[in-house]
């Protein structure tokens, strides 16, 4: 059924395509920020992104699409849609000749923008944004995507560190290393898992990573011969792990929300989260009891930045940049960054910020349950190059899922 | 005479001419992209024509297992509709037809596939409803006890949750027909003429009632093998029903397996296309 529409839609779009003459607009490099705001005044932009978290989705529709609105006359329309979604999307739309896309932005990280990439579907325009300046691009966990450089083709919004989540009631001593996980994992049979989707495969990272020797083994391009290598050892452990895992290992959970559900629920033991200030989020909605907290592994875990992006034939890539360039200010970053908004680590370096903006980044109110960022800073690791990413999935499913 | 005759015929040769405008027109268009898409003729990282999607999907076992699932399953959900449905039509069909009872079996008719596999996930879940109620009457001595109907093994879940769509559909499809087809009056005169109770049932009232439903039960029947929704939820992640595998192949990571998934969309199509051919043979 669905995918009969999307045929449909498909030829749709060509005829679509085939009738409309493409419009060339104003090249936007020239012009100056003043002009790109004023040709973005009463534009729709629309933004595709990850809606799982209601905490995020209110960030994004109590704050920042009234905002947008009120400052730009800019009217911001939110469409639920993450990585591989997007991609085929962007894809479609290419197969289908779309002269225009039918999003203005988009939320991505990763082996998400290293695809569209390959399609060069994306807009360069970070350069333009005036609160770029801002950005602590030097910082290797937010200038660098997955060991890719970011080129201005994507804008830094936000930075997360992996976490796992446990109940200090139920489990008050939580595993740290991988042996002990795997102790632990046979000694509470079914109480395990982990997700088949971004987090769990982040999760897969970090050991491999372990696996490896450390961070320092898989750095650099991507190399078939180290990833057969060490996933070769990778597969092994998880299929030690697998009869005891949840399910024994014949389904996992499709992502975080389903985890966080089977750990509120009793049965897991632990849940994850990309976001290392999760816990506080979720125990404010009401979702985690106030026992809950989250550690990283000692051999580490994944840190990495997320982003925005604009795809090249966006219709309002004026506007799609005014809303980026919003996303990105003090003021947006700042609201963000607190714990009871959503918690999520802000890209902004706070040399660059005036003393005021500093004082407030420093004075918000402090994470209470979640780990504090200087005591795992030293555990945080980075991203691997996105061919890991798009080969663990393949093989998780073939080695593991499919055995 | 002869104006209104033209506009008569008019009419109909329009409603044929916008029938296949706007529903077999795309629908073949579709099937022709796909049919393309899947040889590597058109695509974003077609390199020429090929049919190496053909014999990458082929030379898997996913194909024959995703296929062999979607098709038990699809068989046993349609046995099970249609003897919840016979089972209740016919004993209720006086009830059915107005009053309270009808209104509550209608009712079942709104839901929607999404609904009906969370109504399953509520219910049936390691820690649902029945799993609860059971641990507290001490039935089981913990959660993981409970045989969950979410992500079993044997799709006893799925089964259930488009059960739960199509019987009472049949319950009211049997009740209509057991009126219309005058059931009551050949029990009668099978009765006259020494059959028992059972009898009827077995030799007149069944095989009559499933005949005249057949096209519903083979429809039915399509509907399940091609279900989207109740099997991504419900089901597992290997192997997977025909529609959810499409999807996955059509958008995951790897864009190199997406013509894939349009080898598998004209697959499905080909297998409804027989089904049905067969099934109208059947009927003739």
């Amino acid at each position: 059924m669905n995918i009969q529409i999307r045929y449909f839609l498909f030829i749709a779009a060509l005829f679509l395509a085939s009738c409309t003459k493409p419009t060339r607009e104003p090249e936007a490099a020239k012009q100056s920020w003043q002009a790109i705001e004023q040709s973005a005044k009463g534009a729709t932009v629309r933004l595709m992104m990850w809606q799982g978290d209601p905490y995020i989705n209110a960030y994004m529709k109590t704050y920042v699409v009234p905002e947008v609105q009120k400052r730009y006359g800019i009217t911001l329309e939110l469409l639920s849609g993450q990585g591989p979604q997007l991609v085929s999307l962007m894809a479609s739309e290419r197969e289908a000749g779309k002269t225009e896309s039918s999003i203005d932005a988009m939320w991505i990280n990763g082996e998400t923008f290293y695809q569209l990439r390959q399609m060069s579907v994306l807009e360069r325009f970070v350069e333009r944004l005036p609160n770029a300046a801002l950005i602590d691009f030097k910082n290797p966990f937010i200038g660098q995507d997955f060991q890719q450089t970011t080129d201005g083709y994507e804008c830094p919004w936000g930075n997360v560190q992996m976490a796992i989540i446990y109940d200090t009631l139920r489990t008050p001593n939580p595993p740290r290393t991988r042996t002990a996980l795997k102790e632990y994992v046979k000694a509470h049979p079914g109480r395990f898992t982990f997700d088949n989707f971004f987090t769990g495969m982040t999760f897969l990272k970090a050991l491999l990573i372990d696996i490896a020797g450390g961070e320092a083994a898989l750095q650099g391009a991507f190399k078939p011969e180290l990833y057969e290598k060490h996933s070769r050892e990778l597969w092994h452990y998880l299929r030690e792990l697998k009869p005891h895992l949840w399910k024994q290992g014949r389904v996992f959970p499709s992502g975080v929300a389903e985890m966080h559900q089977l750990f509120v629920a009793g049965e897991l033991d632990f849940t994850m989260s990309n976001n290392d200030g999760e816990v506080d989020n979720k125990v404010l909605q009401g979702l985690f009891p106030k026992s809950a907290r989250a550690f990283v592994l000692d051999g580490g875990t994944i840190q990495n930045s997320h982003y925005m992006g604009i795809p090249a034939n966006s219709a309002h890539k004026d506007a799609a940049m005014v809303v980026v360039n919003f996303l990105i200010s003090p003021e947006a970053q700042l609201r963000k960054f607190n714990p009871e908004i959503w918690g999520d680590g802000t890209v902004l370096a706070m040399d660059k910020l005036s003393a005021e903006w500093r004082e407030k980044f420093a004075t918000i109110p402090t994470r209470r349950y979640s780990p504090r960022r200087e005591d795992i800073q030293s555990k945080a690791l980075k991203e691997l190059a996105p061919e890991y990413m798009i080969r663990l999935f393949a093989d998780f499913r073939k080695e593991i899922i499919e055995q | 005479m002869t104006t209104k005759k033209s506009i008569i015929s008019l009419a109909n040769n329009g409603g044929i001419a916008l029938y296949c405008l706007l529903v077999v027109f795309p629908m073949l268009a579709a099937f022709v992209y796909a049919f393309l898409y899947s040889f590597g003729v058109v695509g974003v990282f077609s390199e020429g024509v090929t049919v190496r999607h053909w014999a990458a999907l082929f030379s898997s076992s996913e194909l024959a297992r995703s296929i062999g699932l979607s098709i038990v399953l699809a068989f046993f959900t349609t046995l099970l509709s249609v003897f919840i449905g016979l089972l209740t039509g016919l004993a209720l069909h006086e009830h059915l037809r107005k009053g309270v009872f009808s209104t509550i079996a209608h009712i079942p008719l709104a839901i929607p596939p999404v609904v009906a596999a969370f109504a399953i996930i509520q219910l049936c879940s390691g820690s649902g409803f029945a799993a609860r109620l059971l641990l507290a009457c001490g039935v089981i001595g913990s959660l993981a006890e409970f045989p969950s109907l979410v992500h079993d093994t044997l799709g006893i879940g799925i089964v259930c949750a488009f059960t739960l769509t199509a019987a009472p559909f049949f319950a009211l499809l049997f009740a209509a027909l057991y009126e219309s087809e005058n059931v009551r009056h050949l029990e009668e005169l099978a009765a006259t003429l020494g059959a028992s109770r059972l009898q009827r049932r077995w030799r007149v009232s069944i095989p009559l009632l499933v005949r005249r439903a057949g096209a519903n039960i083979t429809l039915l029947f399509v509907a399940v093998l091609g279900g989207y929704e109740i099997p991504l939820l419900l089901g597992l992640q290997s192997p997977q029903m025909l529609s959810v595998l499409a999807h996955r192949k059509y958008a995951m990571f790897d864009l190199a397996e997406k013509p894939q998934a349009f080898v598998l969309a004209v697959v499905y199509t080909a297998l409804v296309m027989v089904l049905l051919v067969f099934f109208m043979k059947k009927k003739r």
